[in-house]
């Protein structure tokens, strides 16, 4: 005892340790039903913001150290966080990584360790799968680390984390794409492709301990380099389409039933059944419609300037040649000039492309009247980006804009009419929300709008540069926002607009909220 | 303590003064005038955002007047103003400083034991204004001001050249140098900060800013032990 008290002033005069030496460091910010949450990682922590009350207290949740992917969980008003965790140091305990899972609403989050710290994550579309994957890279910082390790996430599942690792050729998964429920022999179920460099692997996500199935992409003295980039699922009749950069074919994956007594123990019900379609130079994109027929796959390729009808069934393709190159395909049902009739049809346009004009396919009868069925119309400018709007009958291109020349054309499906909408500084940051568009310049704190009900363009004056825009949707007193990110400064600062009628003078703003209880927290 | 040894020889001719039959009664040293220093111990590991030394440092001035004697003792009565703060640079926040002004009323009971030493003890109340002022790397800073009152008592001794004789009030006054030396605890209530940007000196830009609500960054707690030194002349 009277060691301790002799102690006691020595205790007094040592000093704190180091603290608040780390800049702040966000992740992209998400934006929920009506919160924006955004995550620093060095402190590993999770700013919700309720725009609702810009007055209020931002809530702040602790997550496992080190977050590097933050995304909002498909289905539900949750952020999903996926950290690598803490490998340990003097003084430092280590943490294994894990996924967070914060409801927006105050409820306590879920945390799911994970095996390994992976960096990349994807989901499927209700929400329910998740993968957890190292993504192409150079190191992850690890003594050792096995870039084909996944771990598969089920949330509805009793055990919802199995690790796993996946069969490979020398590369690593590039991207995970979910399937939607498909009618396969032993049940509908959902599968996981997983796209690497040369080949795709298969998973059953309802049967995860299942091996996987493995389909290179070309055959074993073929050294080209070869990377999937697009998949579709046809659900009916099973089937596979991947769209792969460096092939000009298409590759077609129909699954093919597996009889019980042919299954290795604990094997798949199905087998894949590889088909390459010819679909021009350079696939650049790919979309499904139902034919008259059966399914088809229609497929622009600029390489060659036409788009393609595949029949996958048959193989039998039929060329379209367009008058310029199209490297995105919008799909829509509607009425189009002298046809009142609402039909599929679709909208072809060339982002990143020099072309300045735009194509319209009608589907209907397209393998049998094939050009007939194409009309194509002139554009101001080459599109840089498009938007899509096929409920409002719209689509926006982006343009790298110049002096006199349209920054934004809007485009009427049921017309097809293109409107030039001019802008003053080179758009370069847009946000398409229910009714409006939102666009941001490189430079210069002004919010531009475009109304996709009058087409009427409006601005509201800010007080800094923007660097990222967040539409928000209803909040529970009805009112639409949207959250203006102004990221340089380091304090955290955003403004919060009136959605419908976006306006300076109702404008708020949420200034240094990172800085929230500051003084209480155990910063590094 | 050079300063000390000169002053007790400073003080040495008043011994040397002839004797008379009546002698002159001790003139009085009813004022004293310190300036002041004083070092605190934070327990709140909040005061880590001034840096990694938990001592803080304070510096003013006081005066205390002598109201009472009580038997051997002499109460004073004292009223001190003493500023303090810290600061830092770097890290996740550019540059953070503290500043602090403390207005104290004061009353000290002190009681000669000798020729030089008079034990005393002190209790006091006081006012903190203080000034949070956080500059983001970038430039653009958040502040607050916050009061909050507070109460110390100590115990400590000081240490009193004797006294010189001056010519005031007829010479019943003199003049003695003194170092206090007083250790004890303060306590106050904590210093709650709501940072926001300062408003613009001008009207229109204020007023054309998108308005923002403060952030509360938290609480700096105020009961510390505290050492406080003093270098005193008494009149």
């Amino acid at each position: 005892m009277k060691r301790t008290l002799l102690l006691l002033p020595l205790l007094a005069c040592q000093g704190w340790e180091p603290a608040y030496n780390k800049a702040p460091a966000l992740l992209p910010p998400v934006g929920l039903d009506a919160h924006v949450a955004l995550v620093e990682t060095n402190n590993a922590r999770v700013y919700l913001l309720d725009p609702a009350h810009p007055e209020g207290r931002v809530r702040l949740v602790p997550v496992t150290k080190e977050p590097v992917v933050a995304t909002r969980h498909r289905g539900k008003d949750e952020l999903i966080v996926l950290s690598r965790g803490e490998r340990g140091q003097p003084g430092v305990a280590p943490q294994a990584a894990a996924l967070t899972i914060v409801p927006a609403e105050g409820a306590a989050p879920r945390v799911l360790p994970l095996g390994s710290r992976f960096n990349a994550l994807a989901q499927s579309d209700d929400g329910r799968f998740l993968v957890a994957h190292f993504g192409p890279g150079d190191g992850q910082g690890d003594a050792l680390f096995n870039p084909n390790e996944i771990a598969i996430v089920d949330l509805a599942a009793p055990t919802p984390v199995v690790p796993r690792t996946i069969r490979s050729f020398g590369s690593v998964p590039a991207q995970v794409v979910f399937s939607p429920s498909l009618n396969l022999p032993d049940g509908a179920r959902t599968l996981a492709v997983i796209l690497s460099q040369g080949f795709v692997t298969i998973l059953d996500l309802d049967h995860p301990t299942r091996s996987e199935i493995t389909v290179p992409l070309t055959l074993p003295d073929d050294h080209r380099s070869l990377e999937p980039v697009q998949v579709l699922f046809e659900t009916k009749d099973p089937a596979i389409y991947v769209r792969v950069k460096g092939a000009n074919d298409i590759y077609a994956l129909r699954l093919l039933p597996v009889a019980p007594a042919e299954r290795a123990p604990d094997g798949n019900d199905f087998t894949p059944g590889l088909s390459q379609l010819a679909a021009g130079t350079g696939p650049a994109d790919m979309a499904l419609f139902d034919g008259t027929d059966g399914p088809r796959l229609l497929v622009v390729s600029p390489g060659s300037s036409d788009a393609f009808v595949i029949d996958a069934r048959t193989s039998r393709s039929t060329r379209i040649a367009l008058d310029e190159p199209a490297n995105r395909i919008h799909l829509f049902e509607g009425s189009g000039p002298g046809d009142p009739k609402s039909r599929a049809r679709a909208l072809l346009i060339g982002t990143g492309l020099p072309s300045r004009s735009i194509s319209f396919l009608d589907l209907d009868q397209l393998e049998t009247l094939g050009r007939r069925n194409l009309d194509s119309r002139a554009m101001g400018a080459a599109a840089v980006e498009s938007l899509f709007f096929p409920a409002r009958g719209l689509a926006v291109a982006l343009h790298r804009s110049q002096p006199g020349a349209a920054g934004v054309s809007v485009i009427d499906l049921a017309q097809r009419t293109v409107a030039p909408i001019f802008a003053e500084v080179p758009p370069s940051r847009m946000a398409p929300a229910a009714d409006k568009i939102w666009v941001a310049p490189a430079s210069g704190d002004r919010l531009g709008f475009l109304s996709l009900t009058t087409l009427a363009p409006g601005e509201v004056r800010l007080d800094a540069p923007v660097t990222e825009i967040l539409p928000l949707g209803k909040g529970a007193d009805g009112k639409s926002r949207v959250v203006v990110v102004h990221g340089n400064d380091p304090a955290g600062s955003v403004t919060v607009l009136d959605g419908d009628k976006p306006d300076r003078a109702t404008a708020r703003a949420m200034v240094g909220f990172l800085l929230q209880d500051l003084l209480e927290r155990d910063d590094r | 303590m050079k300063t000390i040894v000169f002053m007790l020889l400073f003080a040495t001719p008043a011994l040397a003064q002839p004797t008379v039959s009546a002698p002159a009664p001790e003139p009085k040293l009813p004022l004293t005038l310190s300036v002041d220093s004083h070092l605190q111990w934070h327990q709140d590991r909040s005061y880590r955002l001034f840096g990694t030394d938990r001592t803080g440092a304070a510096g003013g001035v006081s005066a205390a007047l002598e109201v009472r004697r009580l038997g051997r003792g002499i109460l004073d009565l004292g009223a001190g103003l003493h500023g303090g703060g810290g600061s830092s640079r770097g890290g996740e926040i550019g540059e953070t400083d503290l500043s602090l002004l403390t207005p104290s009323l004061s009353a000290t009971l002190r009681w000669p034991v000798g020729r030089w030493l008079q034990p005393q003890v002190r209790v006091a109340a006081d006012l903190t204004w203080a000034r949070l002022r956080l500059t983001m790397g970038e430039g653009s800073v958040l502040e607050d001001r916050a009061w909050s009152p507070g109460a110390s008592a100590g115990a400590g001794l000081r240490l009193q050249t004797p006294t010189m004789s001056t010519g005031l009030r007829g010479g019943t006054w003199g003049l003695a140098v003194a170092l206090i030396v007083e250790g004890g605890m303060h306590v106050g209530a904590p210093l709650s900060f709501q940072v926001a940007r300062p408003k613009p000196a001008d009207e229109k830009v204020a007023a054309d800013r998108i308005p923002a609500a403060s952030v509360p960054v938290g609480d700096l707690g105020r009961v510390e032990p505290y050492l406080r030194i003093s270098l005193a002349l008494a009149i």
